[in-house]
């Protein structure tokens, strides 16, 4: 028999699964507050390259983590392979730079500490004081 | 049997126009421009933070076929040998890039591709090479060696990973003969909405290394006033595309033209066919080339289709002029994803034969001082009028395998349908009996991107 404390941790876990959510964040310094999700998708598909305020983004990816996967598809809809696809032709067509790298969520939050201007995404509420939530995106 | 030496003998250009003179020092010599690109890329950023981006794009492929006489180009600007029947060179490519950023609003790129082509040289591979200066955002200008951007692939056409197939349909994508073009050009860019306007006008000029159908010998192309402008829309999952693009070309003269018009006051057949080979030859020598094109795309992560549109004429008939297109159709399981292709080419030249017999007439000296034969200088004219003709279509079925991030493995199956004496896009013996074919041709290709 499975005991009352035992099944209330697997729902608890199973709800927090389904309502799972991305955030994205910039340094604590940048003017912009919230971004909406359009906004966020202009970006990683570089038809912007600006916030709001007129500062260029510093875009930052995540390699091969799990939580990209879930961020493409929560975010524009598309697999691994569509955005590797959409940017490879966007890169080798001489239209833009590369995306920048940030594989492990550490060295995200150093990068976007360093940079008024960077912007990156986590698979959970940053707790780092000199980052900020812009926008949660719920899958 | 003399084997016609075709078409390098038969066009002598004149000395090239002077550059139109421009305010623009980088254009007024592209090359200095990609020098400077080159160099700022590889000296890399003078700011403390190094920011030097290495990236690059490969293709392993394979590609058989056992038509006799014919032989498989990816492109008409690859090195051509009409009895090759498999081969890895057509489809494999290695291409690295390095790209700088020096401010936010001025970066630098140069690509470097190593593939099949007549020649090989650092200044063949240098395939970008680039200055790029965004005053504003939603404006960039770029000064050296860019992608030329004729058609909805043409600036990515190579790298294989980005798109769905072993290879764009050769019928829209294998005759375009320029990949690169010095000069000018400028894009603007904005999103309102979901909607993404792109405008873009590329001014420059390129050249293309070309040889004779059987490989025997290669000459330059030269295209000059270059003008390509574009403009696309990217709404949900569509894409849309339209674009204009003209070049000039260096006035030429076809030596056969004379010795042709002398034989025209043969009476009889024999003149008459010389005359008419000469009025098709002359018309060779003077220089515009037009492409418009018309794309739509379509991608819902489980289905893909992509329809592409084409009309090229020119006034000079060493590139294949009329009305091409594809439709392809694909559909994603997973990492699988299954596509079909069908894509056309049809020509508006119609081929020349040689119908009289010229062997009554005695031995001419051309204008070169060889002397050559009259049945040999007629059929050097008519592989020189055939010579870029195309009329063909091509069914196409093929898988794509995305194994892993950023490499893909894809088989394709290709049947084409090739018209009599318009074999442009293939590999062959200039005097190769005049039939129809029907061309299987079996690829395998191995694509990554880093």
């Amino acid at each position: 028999m499975i005991k009352p404390i035992a099944l209330t941790s697997i729902l608890l876990l199973l709800a927090s699964i389904g309502q799972a959510e991305i955030y994205v964040v910039t340094n604590r310094d940048n003017p912009v507050a919230t971004m909406d999700k359009q906004a966020v998708r202009d970006l990683y598909l570089a038809r912007s390259r600006a916030f709001e305020h007129g500062d260029a983004a510093i875009v930052y990816d995540r390699g091969n983590t799990p939580v990209r996967k879930r961020f493409l598809t929560a975010l524009l809809g598309m697999n691994e392979r569509q955005f590797d696809a959409y940017w490879a032709r966007l890169v080798f067509a001489g239209r833009v730079l590369p995306l920048e790298q940030a594989e492990q969520a550490d060295e995200l939050r150093k990068r976007v500490a360093n940079n008024i201007n960077a912007i990156g995404y986590l698979d959970e509420a940053p707790t780092w004081p000199d980052l900020k939530t812009v926008l949660v995106i719920p899958e | 049997m003399v084997k016609p030496k075709v078409i390098s003998i038969l066009v002598v250009m004149e000395e090239k126009a002077p550059l139109p003179r421009l305010s623009f020092a980088l254009y007024a010599n592209p090359l200095l421009a990609c020098i400077l690109a080159s160099l700022c890329v590889i000296v890399g950023p003078v700011k403390a933070e190094p920011d030097l981006q290495v990236s690059g794009f490969g293709t392993l492929g394979l590609s058989v076929e056992r038509e006799e006489n014919l032989s498989f180009l990816r492109d008409s600007n690859q090195s051509k040998d009409p009895e090759k029947d498999g081969s890895i060179l057509p489809d494999s490519i290695l291409g690295l890039q390095l790209s700088t950023r020096f401010a936010a609003d001025l970066r630098a790129t140069t690509q470097f591709v190593y593939r099949d082509r007549p020649e090989q040289g650092l200044e063949e591979a240098t395939e970008l090479a680039f200055l790029g200066y965004s005053p504003i955002f939603d404006l960039d200008l770029r000064a050296g060696r860019m992608a030329i951007d004729m058609f909805q692939l043409s600036d990515y056409r190579r790298v294989d990973y980005a798109n769905l197939w072993i290879r764009p349909p050769k019928e829209v994508y294998g005759w375009i003969l320029p990949s690169s073009i010095d000069g000018l050009d400028a894009a603007y860019s904005f999103a309102r909405g979901d909607y993404y306007w792109r405008f873009k006008l590329q001014y420059g000029e390129t050249d293309a290394l070309l040889e004779a159908p059987d490989g025997s010998q290669a000459f330059k192309n030269e295209f000059e006033n270059f003008i390509v402008s574009t403009l696309s829309l990217e709404t949900g999952l569509w894409r849309f595309r339209l674009s204009y693009s003209q070049a000039d070309f260096p006035v030429g003269t076809s030596p056969l033209v004379p010795v042709l018009e002398g034989i025209s006051l043969v009476p009889g057949l024999i003149g008459d066919e010389a005359q008419s080979f000469a009025d098709r030859l002359r018309g060779q020598t003077s220089g515009e080339v037009r492409y418009w094109q018309a794309s739509a795309g379509y991608d819902d992560g489980t289905w893909i289709a992509d329809l592409e549109l084409a009309y090229l004429s020119a006034t000079r008939t060493w590139v294949p002029t009329g009305k091409a297109g594809y439709l392809s159709i694909g559909r994603r399981y997973d990492n699988v994803t299954a596509y079909g292709v069908f894509a056309r080419f049809y020509g508006d030249q119609t081929p020349v034969k040689g119908r009289a017999d010229w062997s009554p007439l005695p031995d001419i000296t051309a204008p070169d001082g060889q002397v050559y034969t009259a049945e040999f200088i007629r059929d050097v004219s008519v592989a020189s009028i055939n010579g870029p003709l195309l009329e063909q279509y091509t069914f196409s079925l093929g898988l794509r395998w995305d194994v892993a991030p950023k490499v893909a493995l894809k088989v394709q199956w290709d049947r084409t349908k090739i018209e009599a004496e318009q074999y442009s896009l293939w590999a062959h013996e200039a005097n190769r009996a005049a039939s129809d074919s029907i061309v299987n041709l079996y690829s395998v290709a191995f694509n990554f991107i880093f």
